[in-house]
């Protein structure tokens, strides 16, 4: 099956946002295991709840959509492989010593290619050259989320950080492994 | 990929699509994926059955695989070449496919319609202005009610609707919510002199009608059956005008009189033929009135929705030509400029019942741009009108010259004849018959490739 990959991550300031993280770790945590495609919509219209009051402080991000299978196979398994070891190794902040400090999410969707859901973010990602690193566009990428066919996704994923206290420090995201976040205007 | 490792371990319900592939939860980080096997499955089923009749052409026989290379294994077949639809109003709607299951891709409600409901549905679509009767095609809806006319054959019309489901998904509804929004754009009634063509893939066409049906008046010109192996998955368009039936029979009483119509097509009736010789080719050419008709019912003005606003339907580039000739101004908007506003968070609102307990409702925060303070902005884009309340430039719509129909070559030009051409193999098969029996045994398809032969998906549209 060939897919396409639509990867969105957005880094929000704590602890402005921590009334978004609260919801958001709650949200990730209750869903459960076995799932079907009405509560998945439900599931990405409460995610959308939950962040779009806060676009405003939607400080950096990145998206990215893969058309090409292999690409797209890969680089969702390099998220998802990387986040997940990333969850095991990191160390607990030291929350006196780590400055300003960040929360992220990350979403992940592996679509059918061609099918619906990839149709409608295909769609979504044509903008006018210039709006594809503004807050309001990542707003608009996040309201399209509840409207997915989730009949047409192969896989997806949500990530997180922090879960309880910290964050990503300044020091972290100075570093090369930030290295591709965007700054939103 | 990651997966499961054993999915019979994960606890719930097994009949739920996606199951958890992995999942954290620490300090540092929560986060969870979910894994759909069953998409990979019914994708991969699709190859592995084109694999088999790559088998049966090399001489593999397979028991109960009869479609179109039944011919290769039965010489004593009859092939009788003919147009698609009538092939399936002599033969039924699943012409050579007998017994085989429409597939509705998850598409679907598991609701099947009322039986007297779909044999009345042509009579109930056709639009109560007389004057717009001539160019509503009932062929679509026909097939709920059709007994084939070749003798011995049974009443395939109930095999169909045996099949139907009421087709509603996130897509749709939100189809529906973009026909609403244009709607909205109308504080009063619609002009008259303007009329709009919705182009859009069936299921969405219609949702996208219906939220229109308010203040106008919904043509269907959907000129083609349903067929279990079709190119153009026309059963998806039935199901979703079954879905929103009540409500366009609801509007109709309350619209006001002399409404203007909006004549609604199904974009993928031009969909890829992929050279899959599984597939029946079941693709049609539009029809719509044509300038002098147009100008006839006091039209004017039209306003082309189209899935991405860059170009018209192929099939359509000479009608295109000829309305601006005629002195009709045609304006081209594409369906995706009207978007959910994120920042609005105004509840559903309920419009009508729809059976005994359920509802239709619209999610209100959908506008031209994706906000209302741009919704307006509608206006200057398309310059029917001055705005009647003050707008912002929308930053999510592309600027976009002005829609000037051009002169292109498509495999359906009229070389200057005025009359459409429709390629000798587009919408044709073979239907094979043996001498025992006056049942078809299977097709084929002659579609080949050409420049509308590529792509297409579960509501897909052709180029």
């Amino acid at each position: 099956m060939k897919v396409s990959l639509f990867a969105l991550q957005i880094f929000l300031p704590l602890p402005d946002a921590d009334t978004a993280r609260f919801g958001l770790v709650d949200l990730v945590r209750t869903a459960p295991d076995r799932i079907d495609f009405q509560a998945k919509n439900d599931l990405y219209s409460r995610v959308a709840r939950t962040l779009l009051p806060h676009t405003g402080n939607f400080v950096m991000g990145v998206w990215d959509y893969i058309e090409e299978d292999e690409r797209a196979k890969s680089e969702f398994e390099q998220w998802c492989e990387g986040t997940e070891n990333d969850a095991e190794e990191a160390a607990p902040t030291d929350a006196y010593r780590s400055g300003k400090l960040h929360m992220f999410v990350t979403m992940l969707f592996l679509m059918a290619h061609e099918k619906a859901a990839d149709r409608m973010i295909c769609e979504a990602c044509r903008m006018p050259e210039g709006t594809e690193w503004q807050k309001k566009t990542f707003g608009q990428l996040v309201s399209m989320l509840p409207h997915l066919n989730f009949a047409t996704i192969s896989s997806d994923a949500i990530y997180v950080r922090p879960a309880a206290s910290g964050g990503v420090t300044a020091q972290e995201l100075q570093a090369e492994h930030y290295g591709y976040l965007r700054k939103l205007v | 990929m990651s997966t499961p490792k054993d999915p019979k371990t994960i606890p719930g319900d097994t009949r739920l699509p996606f199951v958890i592939a992995e999942r954290i939860d620490n300090p540092t980080y929560v986060g969870a994926r979910w894994w759909f096997e069953g998409l990979e499955r019914e994708v991969d089923g699709v190859a592995r059955r084109k694999a088999l009749l790559g088998l049966m052409a090399l001489g593999v026989g397979i028991a109960g695989v009869g479609y179109g290379i039944s011919r290769l294994v039965k010489p004593s077949t009859t092939n009788i070449d003919s147009d698609a639809l009538e092939a399936q109003k002599s033969y039924g709607w699943n012409v050579g496919a007998d017994g085989a299951p429409l597939d509705y891709q998850a598409a679907a409600l598991t609701e099947a319609p009322e039986a007297e409901t779909m044999t009345s549905l042509a009579a109930r679509l056709r639009p109560a202005d007389g004057a717009f009767v001539p160019h509503y095609r009932a062929t679509l809806f026909q097939s709920l009610s059709a007994t084939p006319t070749a003798n011995g054959i049974v009443d395939t019309g109930k095999a169909l609707r045996d099949q139907m489901r009421l087709v509603s998904n996130t897509e749709t509804k939100l189809a529906f919510d973009k026909g609403r929004a244009l709607a909205s754009l109308f504080e009063n009634d619609v002009e008259k002199g303007k009329t709009v063509f919705v182009d859009l893939p069936g299921p969405l066409a219609v949702a996208f009608a219906a939220g229109l049906s308010e203040k106008m008046e919904p043509v269907f010109t959907f000129d083609g059956w349903p067929h279990p192996k079709g190119v153009v998955p026309s059963h998806l368009t039935l199901g979703s005008t079954l879905f929103y039936l009540g409500l366009l029979e609801e509007n109709a009483k309350k619209r006001p009189t002399g409404a203007p119509p909006v004549f609604v097509l199904d974009r993928a009736r031009l969909s890829p033929y992929d050279e899959d010789s599984e597939k029946f080719d079941n693709r049609y050419l539009a029809t719509l009135p044509n300038a002098d008709a147009l100008s006839a019912l006091g039209l004017k003005k039209i306003l082309y929705v189209s899935t991405d606003g860059d170009k018209e339907a192929d099939d359509l580039v000479d009608d295109m030509i000829a309305f601006t000739k005629k002195g009709i101004e045609v304006r081209m908007v594409s369906a995706a400029e009207f978007l959910p506003d994120p920042a609005s968070t105004k509840p559903p609102v309920v419009l009508a019942k729809r059976g005994a307990s359920a509802s239709y409702e619209s999610n209100p925060n959908v506008y031209y741009g994706g906000s209302s303070s741009t919704h307006y902005w509608f206006w200057s884009s398309y310059g029917w009108g001055s705005p009647p309340r003050p707008a912002t430039r929308p930053a999510f719509v592309s600027v976009r010259q002005p829609y000037v129909p051009v002169t292109r070559t498509t495999p359906f030009s009229s070389s200057g004849t005025g009359t459409r051409t429709r390629p000798s193999d587009f919408g044709r098969v073979t239907v094979h018959t043996t001498p025992s029996s006056s049942k078809p045994t299977g097709f084929s398809s002659s579609g080949g490739g050409g420049s509308w032969g590529r792509g297409g998906s579960i509501f897909g549209s052709g180029g």
